[in-house]
C-alpha cells in the first residue's frame, strides 16, 4: 500500500517529479532520501546541512505540519499515511 | 567586442548587452524569476567562458547556476556551497553573497553565515576552508545589518596562495597559504561602534577592491572611513578625510589607472546621498584628494548603491557601472565625467558585474 505523497506543482516541475508518489518508506528521512535516487538535488532543496527543514518548505504529515520540529525527518510513517511536500506562501 | 553587464537584483537576475559604442543596451531576462540573486560573474579566457549566479531561492535554498551560453540559458549546478552535514556549529548556508574566479578558473563563494568555499570543477563540487569557516573566535562573530556575511573575495593574481576576504562584521582575514591558516588583518581600521576604536576584529568592512596589475594596492570602504593599503592588507591607512561622508558601500578601484578609485558616499544614519544629490566621489591618487562625479546623475534622490554593486567593463576607455536601490544602473564611458542611464525599473539591484564577450 506504502506511503502517499503529494508533491506541489513547483517541486515537481523544478525536479521533473510525477506530483503523486507511492513509497515504501518507515521515516520522513527515508522518504526524502528515495526521491533523491529519483531527483537529485532534491533532498537538499528540503533540509539543510543540519537537518533542519528549510525556512520556506512545509512538511505534513497526515495532515500535522512537522516543518518546526527538531526531529521532523525521524518522523515514523506507515502503509496508508499521507505525506504533503509544499512551498510555503512567501515573498514580497 | 561586446560588454556584458549583469546585473542581480531582488527579483532575479539581468543581463544588458551594450552596443560597440556603450551607449544604447539591450536588455535580457529575467533570469531566476522572482528569486534573490545577490551576484552574477562571468569568466573570461581560459577557453571556457562561463556565466555563474549566486541565487539564493525561497523554495530550494541557496543555489549556484550557470550559463555556457553568455546567459541565453542557465540550469542549476550540479552542486552548491554547503557546510559539512552535523557539523558541530550547526552552520547552514543561507545566502549566496559573493562569487569570485580566480585566474586558474577557480570558483569561490562567500557565503551568509560567513563562511569561504571554492570549487575547481565548475560547481560540481565545493569544499570549505574549515580552518576559516570554524574560526575559534567564530563564536564571537557579530553580523552586521544586511547579515553576518562574507562578500568579498580577493586571490592575488601572481601569488593565488594569497587570499583576503571580507566579512560584516568580523573584518579583514587573510591567509598566505591557500586557506590553511587564516588570520585578521584589521590594523588600523575603525569600529567605531565598539568600546575600543582598533580592536583585532568586529570592524564593519563593506567592500574591498584592487586593480589587478597592482593587487599589493588595496582599496576599503568601511562602516565609517575608507582606507588604503600597500601591502594586500598588511596595514590600512584612512583616506577618506575630505569626503562629504566617509560612510558608503561599493568600492571599486579603476583596472588600468594606478591609484584611481570610486566610491559612492551616503549618510551613515540614513542611507541617504548627501544633500539628496546621488554622486559618486573620485580619486585620482590614492584617496589624497577627491572630486565629485554627478553630471547626468539624478539630483533629487534618496537611493543607495550596495556594496556589490559597483563594476568595471576594463576596456581602453573603461566603462563604469553602478546599479541602485531603486532598479535604476547608470554608466559611464569617459571616465566619470558623465553618466547616462542603461537600466530602470528594475527591482532593487544587488549586484552589477561585466564580462566582454
Amino acid at each position: 500500500m506504502g506511503v502517499k505523497v503529494f508533491v506541489a506543482s513547483v517541486f515537481a516541475r523544478e525536479f521533473k517529479l510525477s506530483p503523486r508518489l507511492t513509497l515504501e518508506v518507515k521515516t520522513v528521512k527515508d522518504l526524502l532520501s528515495n526521491i533523491e535516487k529519483m531527483a537529485s538535488g532534491f533532498r537538499d532543496s528540503i533540509y539543510d546541512e543540519t537537518g533542519r527543514i528549510r525556512p520556506y518548505v512545509n512538511l505534513f504529515v497526515n495532515g500535522t505540519n512537522i516543518r518546526s520540529r527538531e526531529d521532523a525527518l525521524d518522523t515514523l510513517l506507515k502503509d496508508g499515511d499521507l505525506v504533503h511536500i509544499f512551498p510555503s506562501v512567501a515573498g514580497g | 567586442m561586446t560588454v556584458l553587464v549583469l546585473v542581480g537584483t531582488a527579483k532575479g537576475g539581468f543581463i544588458f548587452e551594450g552596443s560597440p559604442s556603450r551607449r544604447t543596451w539591450k536588455m535580457h531576462g529575467p533570469f531566476f524569476e522572482g528569486f534573490d540573486t545577490y551576484d552574477m560573474i562571468g569568466e573570461e579566457g581560459n577557453g571556457r567562458p562561463s556565466l555563474y549566479a549566486g541565487v539564493n531561492t525561497w523554495t530550494w535554498g541557496p543555489v549556484i547556476y550557470k550559463s555556457k551560453d553568455f546567459g541565453r540559458t542557465w540550469t542549476k549546478a550540479k552542486s552548491h556551497p554547503r557546510f559539512p552535514k552535523k557539523n558541530p556549529n550547526q552552520l547552514s548556508v543561507k545566502r549566496i553573497w559573493n562569487l569570485q574566479f580566480d585566474l586558474d578558473g577557480r570558483l569561490y563563494a562567500g557565503v551568509e553565515p560567513a563562511a569561504l568555499f571554492v570549487s575547481e570543477d565548475g560547481s560540481n563540487s565545493w569544499e570549505g576552508f574549515d580552518s576559516l569557516n570554524f574560526h575559534q573566535t567564530r563564536k564571537e562573530w557579530q553580523p552586521g545589518n544586511g547579515g553576518l556575511c562574507l562578500h568579498t573575495i580577493l586571490v592575488h593574481p601572481n601569488q593565488r596562495k594569497k587570499l583576503r576576504v571580507g566579512i560584516s562584521a568580523v573584518g579583514v582575514l587573510g591567509s598566505d597559504d591557500g586557506g590553511k591558516k587564516w588570520r585578521f588583518m584589521n590594523k588600523n581600521i575603525r569600529a567605531d561602534f565598539l568600546p575600543e576604536k582598533y580592536p583585532a576584529y568586529g570592524q564593519c568592512v563593506h567592500k574591498i577592491d584592487f586593480n589587478p596589475s597592482r593587487p599589493e594596492t588595496l582599496f576599503l570602504q568601511n562602516h565609517g572611513g575608507v582606507y588604503l593599503s600597500r601591502d594586500f592588507g598588511e596595514g590600512w591607512q584612512e583616506i577618506g578625510g575630505s569626503l562629504p561622508s566617509d560612510f558608503g558601500f561599493p568600492i571599486g578601484a579603476h583596472p588600468h589607472e594606478q591609484g584611481k578609485v570610486y566610491v559612492v558616499p551616503v549618510k551613515g544614519e540614513t542611507r541617504y546621498p548627501p544633500n539628496g544629490e546621488f554622486q559618486l566621489w573620485v580619486s585620482e591618487d590614492s584617496g589624497k584628494s577627491w572630486h565629485k562625479s554627478s553630471k547626468g546623475l539624478p539630483q533629487r534622490s534618496y537611493f543607495n548603491v550596495l556594496r556589490e554593486a559597483m563594476a568595471m567593463d576594463g576596456k581602453e576607455r573603461c566603462g563604469i557601472y553602478v546599479g541602485c536601490t531603486n532598479g535604476q544602473v547608470f554608466c559611464s564611458v569617459d571616465d566619470g565625467k558623465s553618466w547616462q542611464k542603461i537600466a530602470e525599473n528594475l527591482p532593487r539591484i544587488f549586484s552589477v558585474s561585466c564580462i566582454k564577450t
